[in-house]
């Protein structure tokens, strides 16, 4: 066997690599942008692979050289390198040594930059989990950001994931806007300049400014949701992004951002004519989310405020195919409705156009809908099959479209409900009317009213001549109203409201008003008077005991029966437990 | 920074009271195990060789011969083999590469720093010191791990063996060498990253405003304004303003109000202050300062530096460099921290709040016999290097049983208490009036006291003798060095949690350029383990496996207290048998197994396994006990009695490896 000398070796070898890095070379080529045009480069065989796979950076520019070092560095001991790491965060988390729990982080990311799941449970760890453990909310605040920080850098690297920009609207809007500290945090983020300047770059600074009452994370939530839907409608420097949620759930969550914005500004300011426009723009974009066509599971695509017109051509089919076979169906429901009691009005309503129901009618048609064809799903098949022969094509047809009218009904209702539509549609609505914003108004001045003790109405005196003020319109004094009946008037209008629109009463907007009605206890029992006879939320009072209970708030059967045995008005400071009753 | 290790050098050497448990008592009970187990194995290997009779001539005459060659050692010889492999290192070009991978580290280290961390300084000063430490481990593993192997491959050993030249004399002249050339390289990295440390960190800010002036700070009442911009403004500020944005932060620059009585010692250092105003006849002094943040603050004077009395100027200020990075606070920690509950009752461990990490135990607050009580010392006059005034330092826990006022931070107060002499007739406590102060958690907190306190005098059964009384901390209430400090909880059933490390006396500053050094002593020792250990092995062993087995110790050295925590014997899951078992038959670690045959057998072998893991840990430097980065991290002196035993127990291990490897090298055919 010849040996070949040292030289000649090494000369072979260098061949070699040489040789081998051509092709390396060519299927490595990272895609480019070339001049104005952008006529584009889309690089190697790798390259296109990663960047199909959104596996790592695939173009020029995109690439960071620290990731790039750190995972050269690791060799092939990167999956060893990153559990290391992961182990070293936990550890530094549980001993709360949060520099180095940072640092590892910091280490970590660069190892597994397109591994969302690393950004996301981190940066959930850093916002929520880490950030309470801080005593002062300065700081918690700051681990916040560090969190949103976080994210923001795992979007450099994932720029087609709009679930990075999804988290980044939540966490922003959630973590900020919701907490315990929502108050402090949200004035933090309103002077947080030096954050503001770092999203210079994203946003315009405006687009996220409610004008007098400064910058506003709800209103930052909406741009970060508002680019999760530019990334998927429009895609990133010409490609789409690959919807990786729900529909219902990914396209619900820039417009619920408005609201939240709105809700958060009426708890911290006076009430303002500004607000009604702020839920304009929230009823707008919501009512706009609700003609969304969603894709479906079932392949059906549905709008959320297609309800209306699916079950009026679910009437009409109906109609039709009963034309078809005359008095079928009549006979069937006859018979079910001996086996389902439906109330002799909701009958009545049923035969009526639905149009002319009003929400509560309408509720009950459905409810009475649903009872029947629990009972039996097979009306219009059985309708169906009673259509003579020469009928039976344009019949099979209409029961066809009966039963996809069906689903798709069955499909909006759930979808509806999953995402509480119609609640926040009627509240919506409820808020952009002067009556709502009154309402707000009363609610304010009723808490204001109970702090400086002002319970009951009462003759406000002109502090020059210490008289009575004169109302000029009725020549007498004037009465101003106390915090009880303030709260009177703000729960009047929303038992006005709940009348016209029933999703408001099944809420828990109701149940945190509730906690007002507490105020009023707390007053009528200081000041030693019953309870008022026709609290305008007594019905709602009634239909929620447990809630009551906690704020010690008497149900219209308790009244009724102190009343019967005492022969007194009900007054919170007895306790009618222990009173004598029959 | 988590201290668990208080032990005295010479307590650890001589074992205190009982000297079969100083360090002395066991080393010298290893040494003469390993010499028996050495002397009957090697008896043993002699006698499958040469037969029962010579084999004894022969271990006799290893072992007798052992005793000149050590004594007769030569220094001369030594140095000349030293240069050899100094020599030899060079010339495979490991310490280059070496230097190489370092610069290039150090000019690339940037990207992987985070500035605007909160602490970048303990981030900085942790990856270097890691880096220097993997890099100079590396190194001396591979340059002395060939050269043995690789004379005795290539036969170039005889060039020396032939020479008048002992073992003893070849193995520390490698060691030496390899060693004194890494401590070369240790000493310019550690010089080298000290500059890249302060060149990383060093920064500087500017007033954010239209003016380098006072006016561009804006004046604050936080009596009707408490929180501005979402922050909550101390009580004592006047006016407040930013610094400029630099490497990620910004500080908050603030004009506080500091009043002097007629009886405080007015302060010498007026450069910081814009204003004196007397009022009532006491001088009120307005100085400015930059909140700290991210682990340091600046200094800011008044340019010019003397202080304008007039109310209407406008004087021009300046922001010093970055102060407080780089610290070498000297502790003086408790002797010993008791807890006493609501009830009364006492106990070494606090309340425990439910939290994973029981290093602290909880003081309930509102309650009033709730307290923790650390009690120190060797608190002397002389300890100080500012007597006059006392500084208290602590690292507070802090745990809310409910959510409390948000924007408030949980109030403790502190007070100092003499310990009573027990042989007194009468035995009096002394304490001073408490201090009540906001709590700052995950943070250093200083308490900054003078010297002359208001207390009271209080008899065995805690009455009050005398009230109000002027006390001096060293002379009345620090007697013969013993105080103790006494810390509440203010806030009703919130917690605060403290360990023994976590309140100390500040006794004064050190030099943190001769603590850096001191922390890069550790990585030394470090290394001359290796060395050590390396040449040892490669007088038995060839090139890779001398490579690996090192490797592997080092290794084991790192994770030696992750393993005895595994062998705790209340850890889940049990032995390595039970939870392979577990394992594959996806059991949860809490699951009792079925009692049986298997599950003895499997047990009684786990024991041994267990034990045999144990007794490693035992054999294999423990390398987190030669690592002092965290104390160069978090800015404390690293004292002399830790350095002392960290130095006795690389050295014993370096003895034992040496003649180890001597006897080694004796009994080889090659160098006989």
């Amino acid at each position: 066997m010849t040996r070949m000398s040292p030289f000649v070796q090494k000369v072979v070898y260098i061949c070699l690599i040489v040789g081998l890095l051509i092709p390396l070379s060519f299927i490595a080529r990272p895609a480019t942008h070339r001049g104005e045009s952008g006529a584009r480069d889309s690089g190697g065989q790798l390259a296109m692979l990663r960047d199909q796979f959104n596996l790592a950076q695939a173009k020029l520019g995109e690439v960071d050289p620290a990731s790039e070092t750190m995972k050269l560095m690791s060799l092939g001991f990167r999956s060893v390198a990153a559990t290391s790491l992961w182990l070293n965060a936990i550890d530094a988390q549980v001993v709360k040594d949060w520099d180095r729990f940072a640092a590892s982080l910091n280490t970590l990311i660069k190892i597994q930059p397109n591994f969302h799941r690393v950004w996301e449970y981190q940066a959930h760890n850093m916002a929520y989990n880490t950030s309470v453990e801080f005593d002062d909310y300065e700081q918690r605040y700051a681990w916040v950001k560090k969190g949103l920080d976080l994210l923001r850098q795992g979007l450099t690297y994932n720029q087609r994931d709009h679930r990075f920009t999804d988290w980044l609207g939540k966490y922003t809007g959630q973590k900020i806007g919701r907490s315990d500290e929502k108050v402090e945090f949200r004035q933090l983020f309103r002077h947080d300049n030096d954050y503001h300047a770092s999203l210079d770059n994203v946003f315009d600074r405006d687009s996220y400014d409610a004008g007098q009452y400064g910058k506003d994370n709800w209103l930052l939530a909406y741009q970060w949701f508002n680019l999760s839907l530019d990334m998927v409608e429009k895609g990133v420097r010409g490609e789409k992004a690959v919807l990786r949620t729900k529909p219902i759930m990914f396209y619900m969550n820039r417009p619920a951002q408005r609201r939240n914005h709105v809700i958060s500004l009426q708890s911290e300011f006076p009430p303002e004519e500004s607000f009604k426009f702020k839920w304009q723009l929230a009823y707008d974009e919501w009512y706009q989310y609700g003609d969304r066509e969603l894709e479906t599971s079932l392949n059906l695509p549905v709008t959320l405020n297609g309800m209306v017109k699916a079950e009026m051509e679910l009437r009409k089919y109906r109609e039709d195919l009963d034309k078809l076979a005359p008095g079928v169906r009549a006979r069937f429901m006859a018979k079910i409705e001996e086996q389902v009691s439906i109330p002799a009005d909701v009958k009545r309503m049923m035969a009526l156009d639905w149009d002319l129901l009003d929400e509560y009618q309408k509720i009950a048609v459905r409810e009475a809908q649903v009872k029947i064809e629990q009972a039996d799903q097979t009306i219009d098949f059985r309708v169906k099959e009673a259509v003579p022969a020469k009928d039976k094509e344009k019949a099979e047809d209409l029961y066809l479209k009966i039963s996809e009218a069906f689903i798709r009904i069955r499909k909006i209702d759930r979808d509806r409900m999953t995402i509480n539509y119609p609640f926040w549609q009627q509240r919506t609505l409820v808020e952009m009317s002067d009556g709502a914003l009154e309402a707000h108004q009363s609610f304010y001045d009723a808490h204001q009213k109970n702090k400086d003790a002002i319970y009951e109405d009462y003759v406000p005196l002109d502090p020059e001549t210490n008289l009575p003020v004169i109302d000029p319109a009725t020549s007498q004094p004037k009465t101003e109203r106390g915090s009880i009946s303030e709260f009177n008037a703000g729960f009047q209008f929303w038992a006005d409201a709940a009348r016209v629109h029933p999703s408001l009463s099944n809420s828990a907007l109701f149940d945190i008003m509730l906690e007002d009605a507490g105020l009023i206890r707390e007053m009528v029992d200081a000041l030693g008077k019953p309870w008022p006879k026709n609290f305008p939320f007594q019905d709602y009072v009634d239909q929620n005991p447990g809630i009551a209970q906690q704020y010690g708030l008497p149900s219209s059967a308790e009244l009724e029966q102190i009343e019967q045995a005492t022969g007194l008005p009900f007054r919170p400071s007895l306790d009618f437990q222990s009173a004598d009753l029959p | 920074m988590v201290v668990k290790d208080f032990q005295d050098f010479m307590v650890w050497l001589t074992g205190g009271e009982t000297l079969l448990n100083g360090a002395i008592a066991t080393f010298l009970g290893i040494a003469l195990g390993c010499l028996v187990l050495g002397l009957f194995l090697g008896y043993i290997v002699a006698v499958i060789r040469h037969g029962p009779v010579e084999a004894f001539f022969l271990t006799s005459h290893t072992l007798f011969q052992a005793v000149p060659d050590f004594l007769r050692t030569s220094p001369r010889r030594i140095y000349a083999l030293a240069r050899l492999a100094v020599k030899e290192a060079f010339r495979r070009k490991v310490v280059i590469s070496a230097m190489g991978i370092f610069a290039i580290a150090l000019l690339f280290g940037g990207w992987f720093f985070n500035a605007g961390s909160d602490h970048p300084e303990r981030t900085y000063i942790g990856i270097v010191t890691w880096g220097s430490q993997l890099l100079i481990l590396v190194m001396g593993l591979l340059i002395s791990s060939f050269s043995l192997p690789d004379d005795i491959k290539n036969k170039t050993i005889y060039t020396v063996v032939t020479k008048p030249v002992r073992p003893t004399e070849i193995i520390l002249g490698r060691i030496l060498g390899f060693a004194g050339l890494a401590t070369v390289l240790l000493a310019l990295m550690a010089v080298i990253c000290l500059l890249f440390v302060n060149r990383g960190l060093t920064h500087s800010h500017l007033i954010d405003g239209p003016t380098q002036t006072l006016s561009s700070l804006r004046p604050v009442n936080p009596q009707s304004e408490p929180i501005v911009d979402g922050r909550r403004v101390p009580a004592n500020t006047t006016h407040m303003g930013h610094t400029t944005a630099v490497n990620g932060h910004r500080h908050r620059v603030r004009v506080i109000r500091q009043v002097i009585g007629p009886a405080d010692e007015k302060p010498t250092d007026i450069r910081d202050v814009i204003r004196i105003e007397e009022q009532a006849g006491r001088s009120v002094y307005h100085r400015l300062v930059v909140d700290p943040e991210g682990g340091h603050t600046h200094s800011i004077s008044v340019r010019g530096g003397a202080a304008p009395s007039d109310a209407e100027s406008d004087p021009e200020l300046d922001i010093g460099g970055a102060a407080g990075f780089f610290r070498a606070r000297v502790p003086i920690y408790a002797k010993s921290l008791l807890f006493t509950k609501s009830d009364g009752e006492t106990s070494e461990q606090g309340i425990v709040t439910g939290d994973e990490w029981t290093y602290r135990g909880y003081v309930q607050g509102g309650a009033s016999l709730a307290k923790a009580t650390f009690e120190y010392e060797d608190i002397t006059l002389n300890a100080f290097s500012n007597p006059s005034r006392i500084d208290l330092e602590m690292t507070l826990g802090v745990y809310r049983s409910y959510k409390g006022e948000i924007n408030k931070r949980i109030l403790a107060s502190i007070y100092f208490e003499s310990v009573p002499d027990p042989d007194a007739e009468r035995k009096l406590r002394v304490q001073s009036d408490p201090v009540t102060f906001e709590t700052v958690e995950f943070d250093v907190q200083n308490i900054s006291l003078p010297r002359q306190m208001i207390g009271r005098v209080l008899d065995e059964s805690g009455n009050i003798v005398s009230k109000g009384q002027s006390l001096d901390f060293f002379d009345d209430i620090a007697r013969d060095g013993k105080v103790r400090v006494i810390l509440r909880c203010e806030d009703r059933d919130q917690y605060l949690g403290v360990s023994r490390a976590d309140i100390y006396f500040r006794a004064g500053e050190r030099s943190y350029t001769a603590n850096f050094f001191k922390g890069f002593f550790g990585i030394w020792l470090q290394m001359l383990i290796v060395v050590t250990m390396a040449v040892t092995f490669s007088t038995f062993l060839n090139m890779s496996v001398t490579m690996f087995s090192t490797l592997l110790v080092i290794v084991l050295g790192f994770v030696t207290q992750f393993i005895r925590d595994l062998l705790k014997p209340d850890a889940d899951g049990g032995g390595p048998i039970e939870s392979f078992v577990r394992l594959v038959t996806q059991q949860n670690m809490q699951t009792p197994l079925q009692e049986g045959f298997l599950d003895s057998a499997m047990k009684f072998v786990d024991q041994w396994l267990l034990w045999l893991l144990n007794a490693l840990t035992y054999i294999v430097p423990d390398f987190s006990r030669l690592d002092f980065s965290e104390y160069i991290q978090f800015g404390y002196w690293i004292d002399n009695d830790r350095l002392l035993i960290a130095a006795c127990l690389s050295l014993s291990f370096c003895v034992g490896l040496i003649v180890f490897g001597y006897f080694n090298l004796k009994t080889r055919e090659i160098a006989a």
